[in-house]
């Protein structure tokens, strides 16, 4: 990381913000829209410990690094070249796709990209600095996470080269994945990709938000993203951020479901030096029901943050939540899962449950399962675990001949196994649990001290 | 809205049973809260030098807090701010003076603790199971039964203001030691303006004999209750210790703020029960106790162990979390607790867990019960400090929801930097089961009899560790707090 | 085989194993019978080498070494299998893939080449036909979920697959009907060898019925208070263990 103390990053990337739009060269209306967000992120600032919500996730560090500047300009040709072959061996990994979209530090790139040639399954509805005027925004853009809320969501509508919009059609059954790879190139960006996806009546669909950065890349990057689903839509999101270890992820990911819809999303926090994953779904309608899985596996000095906030504002809905947690050096893990029951909605059934294993001295986690409820024909639980690997177990493994790092490897896989199995489609399934495997033997040391 | 919903209303309307108020003549100062009142109270109460001190150091810190960040908003609690000059700080009843035996006692007083229930002349009489009762009548405490024979025993058990004359060295080494002065709002004022409330030690290697148990009761109007509870149990000593509290019906909101500490050395143990019954206001929200109370123990010792049960159910809004820091190794805490809240009462309770010590073991078990429109919160921190090898920690918290308007709500925070550590945490939110209720009306019980089995059903893993007197009491009380909230 | 000589051992801090002298040869069978809490299972464990359990005084001496060198899976690929009291649950690793794992570590520390999947399937299905098992129980997690007599299956089906050289049972007996226990006594039968010792741990003499046991010892305190032949097992049956105490 690059020292010393550089002072306000929020009051930087103010200043930043003219030669960004002169390079973007964005429409009028855009441009009104973005000074609009500049303007709410000057008045909400970065968020401090203070505050309930980062109580346990400290933004300081940003402050004592180079802040990372936007680039209004696409990437050049260097750096696609790059990339290219990373993208490739990305593309290989999750197989054949309905569509692949690359965005290189939030540009869209189409030479690395693949969309499909019909539009009645997959519309991509993109607005970018060449879209016509007036600009059409899709319906509930910016409800879910308005820039007036809170400070990222306003820096990434300020600093976002396009809004990549995504719409399921009406009773559409995409089997393969549509994979998008935000990327991030590297030295000192800050990378604000936004994405809208609807999922119309009925869709079926199943979306991959793969988060990845150049080795060493040391960014900033704060996406955001809104799904709506119709009534009746499927859609399981998987979210995989396996950035570098020098990169700072501020996710915001929110959802609104309707009628009978359902929503699964899987969040993999592999990557990254502070990751902080704001994720929020809103059961609109009745029968909507919602699963979130989530997996964060730390070692060195990473620091991944979860918060989940499931609003239950109409009765009849459900939602099942499971977090997992693996931290191994001096990583710090942070949950925060809150349930949240709406007065009058009723007949609501929610779990959640989130369990953490601890692997060496330094490793710590808070974690604050979170129930409000304001109806009374409910039933919510939640339960909260933080431990080490179960003594028995690896006695029982050892009793069988394997050796105490097998033993440890074998219960550590097990361990993570509820959440890849929970994986949509095979081949995704066998893809990502590779890669979670491949963090988990960067946690589970050989030696294996303090692993006990 | 269901017919049981209309039930749980029409019982609402129960009346606070110990609501009256005790004609009694006080001496109470006139409201206001200054250096003079505070430099007045410790002159009446003849104090030391370094207490006015420690007094005056803790008002300015109020001031300062006050005026930094006024009251802690972080409870999930909603009232309007206090105005703090408007209390009286100070109310004693008249003729005070060093009792030795209750026949000193003015005789209108024992009548309104009998009205309570509790009758110091029958405590005295009382074979087998004994009692020590201190009574704190607003601020002052009157009474202490059975001191000779706990004396015969080296147990000191006396009011505070009495401690701090006779055992000035034992005061001056712990008094703030677990609660320091500065700790929050409410125990920055409490430790400015106290003015009595009950003291204990018991020495090493005693089992103290009897229950000790204070109650302390509001009566003046326009008062605020301060009262002051420290606790010590020297190595190898154990006591149980009961507390009970009750208010008059009025329609102003009256501040409680009290502050308990506890010290536990070696192989000590202290085990603390509330019963809390302040008057809740009536089913408007108007009046009320606002009970802000810093409730800590410190297990200094290696295998100490204290344990905090209550039984909370009265109070217009409670803000308590009777806590434990776990310094020495092998040290224990539990706490257990029902809160209890109907029509407009709010509660935002739970405890704190601090694990130090290595292989320092924590349980909680809290039970809330909602109904009305009252809204119930636990919130409970369990940290594992890095030190705190082999710390374990299993939380259990249910909430119970009896009515549609009410609301429940769990705040837990679990933070472990040890990986030795075992730290569970289970939390349900339901509502009562009809099932249950079928059944029982069934087999023709009335629903108000069915609700308030199933009730003390669902508490029962907290009643159970009351003291035998304690869980009867705290059996009723439930009852009676239920009914007007189910039919 | 098995050599325990003046064997003290403590759980925790406690003291439970007071002197315990047994002598095991190749081929042997023994019975260790005795009340709940006599020490059983510490003897068990000390012999598995679990953790928590250390040896004060004594030594155990097994096929020429001193077992008590030995690391936990040491012993275990030296052929030492505990078939547990209260076998453990694993949730999230698979049946299969842990008994392959298990079975190929004790392969390999043998000198022999590892099974592939093929040959370790075909070996798991005979020996899943001998314990009655169902075969979903492979594809599951370990013991997760297991009925009572699942789990004990799945014991004597690890020591069909493993065939170690001395066989520990603490009470695989307990808690299994009369046809598991047939199934479990006939999976132990058929281990019976020359080579191999086996320690039948039990609480009661029916399974005793099955298995036909060379000598029998009675444990009580943590110390062998009676040793006899079959007809001891009889005798305990009849008296209960109360008597046990009077005779020493
Ligand atoms: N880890 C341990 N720590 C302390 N005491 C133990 C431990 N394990 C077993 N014990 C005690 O040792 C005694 C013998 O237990 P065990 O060997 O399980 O008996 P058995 O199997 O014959 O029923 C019992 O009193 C038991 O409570
Ligand atoms: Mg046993």
């Amino acid at each position: 990381m690059r020292g010393g103390s550089r002072g306000n990053p929020a009051e930087s990337w103010i200043q930043a913000f003219p030669a960004f739009a002169a390079a973007l060269g964005d429409n009028p209306q855009r441009q009104a829209q973005r000074e609009r967000a500049l303007a709410a992120f000057g008045e909400l600032g970065l968020p401090s410990t203070r505050l309930e919500a980062w109580r346990s996730t400290n933004l300081g560090t940003l402050e004592k690094r180079m802040p990372p500047a936007p680039t209004g300009h696409a990437p050049e040709a260097g750096l696609l070249e790059k990339a290219k072959t990373q993208i490739a061996l990305e593309a290989d990994r999750v197989g054949e796709a309905s569509l692949r979209a690359v965005f290189i530090d939030g540009h869209f790139c189409s030479s690395l990209s693949s969309l499909p040639e019909d539009e009645s399954a997959i519309r991509v509805l993109s607005i970018r600095p060449e879209s016509p005027t007036p600009v059409a925004f899709p319906q509930g853009y910016g409800e879910l996470a308005p820039a007036k809320r809170d400070a990222f969501s306003a820096l990434n509508e300020a600093f976002t080269p396009g809004i990549e919009v995504l719409e399921f059609g009406e009773g559409c059954e995409i089997d393969l994945p549509v994979h998008l790879v935000f990327l991030s190139s590297g030295d000192g960006r800050l990378n604000c990709p936004r994405l809208h996806v609807t999922g119309k009546k009925q869709s079926r669909a199943t979306l991959i938000l793969d988060f990845l950065s150049v080795p060493d890349g040391e960014n900033l990057v704060s996406s955001v993203t809104e799904i709506f689903l119709e009534e009746r839509a499927h859609l399981d999101c998987v979210v995989a951020e396996r950035e570098s270890d020098r990169t700072v992820h501020i996710a915001n990911l929110q959802a609104r479901q309707g009628r009978e819809s359902g929503l699964r999303i899987h969040t993999l926090t592999l990557g990254g030096a502070l990751v902080r994953n704001e994720l929020g779904v809103e059961l609109a309608d009745l029968g909507a029901e919602l699963d979130l899985n989530g997996l964060y596996v730390g070692s060195g000095d990473q620091h991944q943050d979860n918060h989940t906030r499931v609003d239950h504002a109409t009765p009849r809905t459900t939602s099942r939540e499971l977090y997992k947690g693996i931290l191994a050096d001096n990583a710090r893990g942070v949950f925060r899962g809150l349930i949240h029951v709406r007065p009058d909605a009723q007949k609501i059934d929610s779990t959640q449950s989130n369990m953490n294993l601890l692997l060496s001295p330094g490793a710590r986690v808070d974690t604050r399962p979170q129930l409000e409820i304001y109806a009374d024909d409910v039933k919510c639980s939640h339960g909260s675990t933080i431990g080490k690997l179960d003594e028995e177990a690896l006695f029982y493994l050892r009793s069988r001949g394997l050796s105490p790092s097998e033993a440890r490897a074998m219960l550590t896989r097990g361990f993570v196994a509820e959440i890849c199995d929970a994986l949509p489609l095979e081949s995704l399934r066998t893809a990502i649990t590779e890669l979670v495997l491949e963090k988990l033997s960067a946690c589970v040391h050989p030696g294996g001290e303090g692993v006990a | 809205m269901t017919s049981e919903n209309a039930d749980l209303k029409r019982m609402a309307e129960e009346d606070y049973k110990y609501g009256f108020v005790s004609d009694i003549e006080a001496d109470q100062l006139p409201p206001g809260l200054s250096e003079e009142v505070v430099r007045l109270i410790s002159a009446k109460k003849e104090e030391p030098e370094w207490l006015l001190a420690y007094r005056l150091k803790a008002l300015a810190r109020f001031s300062e807090m006050l005026a930094e960040n006024g009251e802690p908003g972080w409870a999930n609690i909603d009232y309007p701010a206090i105005n703090y000059q408007d209390i009286s700080y100070y109310s004693a009843p008249k003729a005070q003076v060093v009792l030795d035996s209750l026949d000193e006692v003015d005789p209108e007083l024992l009548r309104t603790y009998e009205k309570l229930g509790i009758s110091l002349e029958e405590q005295k009489r009382l074979t087998g199971v004994k009692v020590a009762v201190d009574a704190v009548f607003d601020s002052v405490s009157v009474a202490t039964t059975f001191r000779a024979e706990l004396e015969k025993q080296g147990i000191i058990f006396c009011s505070f203001s009495e401690a701090v004359k006779n055992h000035p060295d034992l005061i001056r080494k712990y008094l703030g030691s677990v609660v320091p002065y500065s700790d929050n709002l409410f125990a920055c004022l409490n430790a400015a303006v106290f003015s009595d409330g009950s003291f204990a030690y018991i020495p090493k290697g005693v089992r103290c004999p009897m229950e000790l148990s204070t109650y302390f009761r509001i009566n003046s109007s326009g008062t605020g209750q301060f009262e002051r509870t420290l606790l010590v149990a020297d190595e190898g000593a154990s006591v149980s210790y009961l507390e009970g509290c009750t208010a008059p019906m009025r329609d102003e909101n009256q501040l409680h703020a009290a502050v308990v500490e506890l010290v536990a050395l070696d192989d000590a143990s202290i085990k603390y029960s509330t019963v809390q019954n302040w008057y809740p206001g009536d089913k408007n929200g108007v009046g009320g106790i606002y009970n802000f109370v810093t409730k800590r123990g410190a297990c200094r010792g290696k295998r100490s162990k204290i344990s905090w049960t209550q039984v909370e159910t009265g109070s217009a809004i409670t803000w308590k979390y009777p806590s434990c820091i776990l310094q020495g190794d092998d040290s224990v805490g539990e706490f257990y607790s029902v809160a209890m809240t109907n029509n407009m009462q709010q509660a935002d309770t739970g405890t704190k867990m601090i694990h130090i010590g290595r292989n320092t073991k924590s349980t909680i078990i809290s039970k809330g019960i909602s109904c009305g429109r009252s809204q119930q919160s636990y919130r409970g921190l369990v940290k594992i400090n890095p030190k705190a090898e082999g710390a374990r920690n299993y939380s259990q918290c249910d909430s119970l929801l009896l009515g549609d308007e009410c609301g429940a709500h769990t705040f837990p925070y679990l933070e472990v930097e040890n990986p030795s550590a075992t730290v569970e945490h289970e939390a349900t939110t339901s509502k009562i089961g009809e099932e249950q209720i079928f059944y029982c009306l069934q087999r023709g019980l009335s629903e108000e009899d069915a609700v308030s089995i199933i009730v003390n059903g669902f508490c029962k893993e907290v009643l159970r560790e009351l003291p035998m007197e304690f869980a009867v009491e705290a059996q009723n009380l439930l009852s009676i707090s239920l009914e007007g909230s189910v039919g | 085989m098995l050599d325990i000589q003046n064997l003290h051992a403590s759980a925790g801090d406690t003291p439970i194993i007071k002197g315990i002298d047994l002598h095991i040869g190749a081929g042997e069978v023994h019975a260790i019978m005795g009340p709940n809490g006599s020490g059983k299972s510490t003897l068990s464990n000390v012999l598995a080498g679990r953790p928590g359990y250390s040896v004060t005084q004594g030594e155990i001496n097994y096929d020429g070494k001193n077992l008590l060198e030995m690391e936990t899976e040491t012993r275990a690929r030296e052929g030492v299998f505990l078939a547990f009291q209260y076998p453990v649950e694993i949730p999230g690793v698979g049946n299969s893939y842990f008994l392959k794992t298990s079975l190929n570590a004790i392969r390999t520390h043998n000198g022999l080449d590892e099974l592939d999947a093929m040959d370790f399937l075909a070996l798991c299905e005979e020996k899943m036909k001998r314990v009655e098992m169902p075969s979903d129980l492979m594809s599951r997690s370990i013991n997760e979920g297991f009925s009572g007599g699942e789990k004990k299956r799945n014991e004597i089906l690890q020591m069909l697959l493993l065939e170690p050289k001395l066989c520990v049972l603490d009470e695989t007996d307990s808690g299994l009907d009369i046809d598991a226990l047939r199934v479990v006594a006939n999976g132990v039968n058929s281990l019976r060898s020359p080579d191999r010792a086996m320690l039948v741990i039990t609480h009661y003499q029916r399974l005793l019925d099955y298995i036909v046991p060379d000598r029998i010892h009675v444990l009580a305190d943590g110390k062998i208070v009676r040793s006899g032949g079959r007809e001891l097992a009889g005798e305990l049956e009849e008296k209960g263990y109360g008597w046990i105490g009077q005779t020493e």
